[in-house]
């Protein structure tokens, strides 16, 4: 219930929540757990594997017990902590893991069957009858297991993600770190303090220490005050850091919007990649729980929390309390609560020489051994050193001792180290490189010790950047020793330990520990997967140190030989969306638009992705069916009339200089040197291994000048294979190459028609460009290159005019071509047309070709060296046996598939028998086949032969002939006119 | 991870590609016989601790650079530019075996420094972590 006077939540703030469909009251500053606590709700979820009914233990990010979802417009979140959940206006929650209600759960009766569903059952169970495994087992155990429940929409939240640069980075904003950081910042640092929570202060918050006579309240809010006014000082609260990486990067992920009313604007987590020069880690420690029999029961909290919820949120969780420690920091809570107002029981202290002085009952020795209150406690009883006690309490404030919070240092595959007199691990010094660790998380928890050596570390960091540092003085506060009696498990009735809980999250106890180790799984490794035990999301925050000491009482171990498991990045759990934030749909890669996209969208033109280009696939007509009637009438265009395309996306490459020939002979496997000016070459270049690389036409433009092209898809590839060879080999070159792809459109006119379009376009006549041939032009008054080259195998023209002028010029194209009876034709004709000539693309050079499978052997020169010469000429890559570049065409013209193998007729349909496969297949409608590209064992030797052509995934088994792969004008005559 | 590239400062290791061991920067020989070809091509060490390795700055200058790094540390030591580095070897053709060119100097001078942010000095180089067994 809500206390007067106290608590950091804003009393003129209400907010109304709903939580399984009821609604509640609580104020600004709450947490869905405070507020719930406030409104007097105990049960808030039902444990993972055996449905116990569960209420808060903690009041920080590291809560098992209490995970809701929350239901927004956007999204809806499974397990979320109710626990580091602010209440927003509006907020929706549930409940998990409960059917049909939290009070009433049917599968509650999982707890019934504990002798049956301990540790590891699943290994030892649901094997007979094997019939039962699809039909039964599966279908249950998927229903039963996961926590939470996802809507199966997609994420539409708005996220996120965003680098940041500092000096000092310190992670954690309680006193050991706003003296670490006010220290670097004043001292001139670009320092950047990030705090999981919503406000600064960490332990100061709920402990409420007087710091140099002040309230921490106050004290903290002069800090504020003062971070405020330094402007190299950025203070992010909210910002959990979640992982240590290399070079000084950290991984952070900030609540931006999740702790408000959604809004389309408001991104709801932004992830951060912070690199530091230093680091300090200030991340305060966890107190843990004591395990006893039914220590799950709602209403037992740490002691911690109790505290927290008194002093942050104003709230009473009980209003009887006990409390039960192993070291004194309880006994503060147990005074503040008695100031409070609150009824304290007694303080039950589990060690024999504590000191008996408190304004309650204290009992030394004390041992719980019976707990009453199965939706929320109600009673305790058991044994202390002058005999025993027994209560009516509704809350029992545990505190087990502290855990520092050494993740961040273990995040490069360090291990923390056992300190004996603390029962904690620590860090190792510089696990991390440039990190240094002060304060509770060090394994110094006094308030005195956070705020000096939070102040000196960062003193030392400024001397390694080379600052000096401007002095802080540690405020006047208590320096403590921290006397701790370790106890870790009490026994229960019967010695069982079969219900006193360890992991309350994955529902594992001390007698499962136990019984991994009887089962042999002695590591520290194998009792985690073996039990699960720190595998839930909280990864085991308050049950790793209980689970391994618990293991090496069982193994006969010390503590620091069982050691730690491996502690790995994130240490919060963070959403993907938040990771890729700006990656989903179109954001997942840039997109590379033609000139003429705009029209051929206009056009009803589908557009299909050629890498990151989009290019049109056809232009439909009113009227027509099927692509495959727009395909075939465009295929018509260039045949007959004129047809015009955009071929902008080909690699076109720049180069210049007196070596610029010998260049070309060194990386083309044909000869460029003899290419003379105003000519255009077929060119093929080889890769290291021997094999094709790529091909294209590069043209002479100049004595030492040039202009390479290459296929859409390998322009990068292509490019950076040319740096290469330059930078590594011919560095004394007279030399220089440059991408011009994006600075030239380029429009291909092809047809018995094109050479009249592009004549009435030129403002001189094109006089007799031959064949493979380029010249200078002008049109409309713009500079224009046209190259007469052919990829369709009619008579044809590219014309390149700088980009800015591409989509005026190819609008101008398109009418003309389309008085003369002809138009635009897309990339399925552009491909129909050069399969019937047997023109390749890199669906032939696949990286597995070589050119003389290509029937291409010739062009390597043997005048000459070039990249790759001496690796082609290896025995396996001119074998007779390889296979050869060959056209397809069935025996009926039927359909066949790129993809499908090739066999001769009579073999059988097995891997081993198969003699190669078609590699580009199309429709052609000059000869009323489909027709296609392939590869056949000694297929050079074979045209003639009947072949079976086989694609069992689309059921096609036909006859096809073996014929050479230009299936028509063999002479060219079509193109050089 | 950042890669110091000569001509543009420290960068991200997304503006470049990886390519592989700087045995690349040895042209394989017109006449070189199988045994050679094939380590050449193919054969490589496979290091645990210092490595050399190319890098072609995609991103950035187009620079190739040969990166020395530290596979178990993650520690990237320096880079320098591979043009330059080479004493320029011609161009395979016809040319007896090349033997595998070292780079004869540290690295190549930056045409322009890099202006420094805020961070004073680079990273102190960080201790190997301890390694499980």
């Amino acid at each position: 219930m809500r206390i007067d006077g106290r608590g950091l939540i804003d009393r003129a703030k209400p907010i109304s929540f709903t939580f399984d469909g009821k609604r509640y009251q609580g104020y600004k500053g709450d947490t869905l757990a405070s507020a719930l606590l406030a409104n007097g709700v105990r049960v808030v979820g039902r444990s993972f594997k055996y449905h116990r009914p569960r209420g808060v233990l903690t009041a920080g990010f590291e809560e098992p017990n209490a995970l809701v979802e929350v239901v927004g417009t956007t999204n809806h979140t499974p397990n979320v902590r109710a626990t580091g959940q602010e209440i927003f206006e509006g907020l929706v929650a549930r409940s998990q893991n409960r059917w049909p209600s939290l009070r009433f759960d049917i599968l509650a009766i999982n707890d019934l069957a504990t002798p049956f569903l301990g540790a590891g059952f699943y290994y030892k169970t649901f094997m007979w009858p094997r019939a039962f495994w699809e039909g039964l087992y599966e279908p249950i155990i998927r229903r039963a297991a996961g926590l939470g429940s996802l809507s199966g929409k997609h994420d539409e939240g708005q996220y996120e993600k965003s680098y940041a640069f500092c000096d000092v980075l310190v992670i954690g904003a309680g006193p050991a770190g706003i003296a670490a950081a006010l220290t670097a910042a004043r001292a001139g640092a670009d320092v950047i303090l990030c705090e999981e929570k919503a406000h600064i202060g960490g332990r100061l918050l709920g402990d409420m220490p007087q710091l140099d006579g002040k309230s921490a309240a106050d004290w903290l809010a002069e800090a504020a005050a003062e971070m405020a006014t330094l402007p190299n000082l950025r203070v992010m609260a909210r910002t959990a850091v979640t992982g240590a990486y290399d070079g000084g990067v950290y991984s952070a992920l900030e609540r931006v919007g999740l702790h408000r009313a959604p809004r389309a604007d408001l991104p709801r987590e932004c992830f951060w990649r912070i690199t530091a020069a230093q680091t300090i880690l200030a991340a305060g420690a966890l107190e843990r729980p004591i395990a006893f029999e039914n220590n799950d029961r709602p209403g037992i909290m740490l002691a911690s929390a109790v505290q927290d919820y008194l002093n942050i949120y104003g709230v009473a969780v009980g209003q009887k309390v006990a409390l039960l420690a192993n070291n004194d920091g309880a006994r503060r809570v147990a005074r503040q609560l008695i100031q409070a107002g609150v009824e304290v029981l007694g303080i039950l202290d589990t060690r024999s020489d504590a000191s008996v002085v408190e304004d309650c009952p204290v009992f030394l020795n004390a041992r719980i051994t019976k707990t009453k209150g199965r939706h929320g406690l109600r009673h305790i009883s058991g044994t202390h050193l002058n005999g025993e006690f027994s209560f009516d309490c509704d809350v029992l404030a545990v505190s087990g001792g502290w855990n520092p919070m050494v993740h961040l240092t273990c995040h490069m595959n360090g291990r923390p180290k056992w300190e004996a007199s603390l029962s904690a691990f620590v860090p190792q010094a510089d696990a991390i490189p440039n990190m240094r660790a002060v304060g509770a998380c060090n394994g110094d928890f006094s308030t005195k010790a956070a705020f000096t050596q939070g102040a000196g570390a960062a003193a030392a960091a400024l001397g390694d950047l080379g600052h000096t540092p401007a002095p802080f003085t540690a405020p006047d506060c208590e320096d403590a020793p921290y006397i701790i009696t370790p106890l870790w498990a009490m026994e229960t009735s019967g010695g069982v330990y079969a219900r006193a809980w360890l992991d309350f999250a994955n529902d594992v106890t001390v007698k499962d520990v136990a019984l991994s180790a009887q089962e042999g799984f002695v590591s520290v490794e194998h009792m985690k997967r073996y039990t699960t035990q720190g595998m839930a999301p909280d990864q085991g925050k308050n049950s790793n140190i209980g689970a391994l000491a618990v293991l090496a009482d069982s193994t006969g171990k010390g503590i620091p030989e069982v050691g730690t498991t491996t502690y790995r990045a994130p240490y919060a759990p963070t959403s993907i969306a938040a990771m890729g934030a700006g990656g989903r749909g179109m954001g997942f890669a840039p997109q590379r638009f033609l000139t003429s996209d705009r029209l051929s969208r206009d056009r009803g033109a589908p557009m299909i992705e050629a890498g990151l280009w989009y290019r049109p696939s056809y232009f439909p007509k009113a009227g027509e069916g099927d692509w495959q009637t727009s395909c075939n009438r465009e295929v018509g265009y260039v045949r007959s009339a004129v047809g015009v395309a955009d071929v902008s996306t080909l690699g076109k490459i720049d180069i210049q200089g007196k070596d610029a020939a010998k260049f070309l002979d060194l990386v083309y496997a044909n000869t460029f040197s003899t290419l003379p000016v105003g000519r255009v070459r077929y060119g093929l270049m080889l890769r290291a291994d021997g094999y094709v690389l790529d091909d294209g036409t590069t043209a002479r433009l100049g004595e030492n000048h040039y202009l390479m092209t290459t296929t859409t898809a390998a322009a990068g590839l292509v490019m950076r294979h040319l740096e290469f060879v330059h930078q590594a080999y011919c560095a004394d070159f007279d030399l220089r190459f440059i991408s011009v792809t994006e600075a030239f459109a380029q429009f291909a006119v092809a047809g018995p028609r094109a050479r009249v379009l592009v004549g009435s376009m030129l403002a001189a006549p094109l006089g007799d460009l031959p064949f493979m041939g380029v010249t200078t032009a002008q049109i409309s008054g713009v500079a224009a290159r046209v190259f007469r080259i052919s990829f369709s195998g009619e008579e044809g023209y590219e014309i390149a005019v700088p980009t800015r002028y591409g989509e005026a010029l190819m609008r101008d194209l398109i009418s003309r071509a389309e008085l003369m009876g002809g138009g635009l034709y897309g990339m399925e004709a552009l491909n129909v047309l050069r399969i019937e000539k047997g023109f390749i693309t890199h669906a032939e050079i696949d990286g597995r070709i070589t050119a003389g499978d290509l029937g291409l052997g010739g062009m390597v020169s043997a005048k000459k060296d070039c990249i790759g010469k001496r690796a082609a000429q290896r025995e396996g890559m001119v074998h007779e046996n390889r296979q050869h570049m060959v056209g397809l065409r069935p025996l009926q013209g039927e359909a066949i598939t790129a993809g499908a193998h090739i066999f001769a007729q009579g073999a059988a349909l097995t891997r081993e028998q198969s003699q190669g496969y078609l590699s580009s297949v199309g429709y052609s409608p000059q000869f009323h086949s489909y027709l296609a590209l392939g590869f056949l064992e000694r297929g050079r030797a074979r045209h003639g032969e009947t072949v079976m052509v086989v694609d069992r995934l689309r059921g096609i088994n036909v006859r096809a002939e073996v014929c050479d792969p230009m299936f028509f004008d063999k002479s060219g005559e079509r193109m050089r006119g | 991870m950042k890669i110091p590239c000569p001509l543009c400062g420290p960068r991200d290791r997304r503006e470049f590609y990886y390519y592989g061991s700087p045995d690349y920067l040895s042209p394989v020989a017109a006449d070189a016989d199988l045994d050679a070809l094939d380590n050449q091509l193919f054969l490589r060490d496979n290091i645990a601790g210092q490595v050399q390795d190319l890098w072609y700055h995609e991103g950035g200058c187009a620079a190739w650079l040969k990166v020395t790094r530290n596979t178990i540390s993650h520690a990237v030591l320096g880079a320098e530019l591979v043009m330059g580095a080479q004493a320029a070897p011609k161009a395979a053709a016809n040319a007896a075996p090349n033997p595998a060119a070292k780079p004869v100097s540290a690295a190549a001078k930056p045409a322009v420094k890099p202006a420094p942010r805020t961070v004073a000095k680079p990273a102190a180089q960080p201790k190997t972590p301890k390694k499980d067994a």
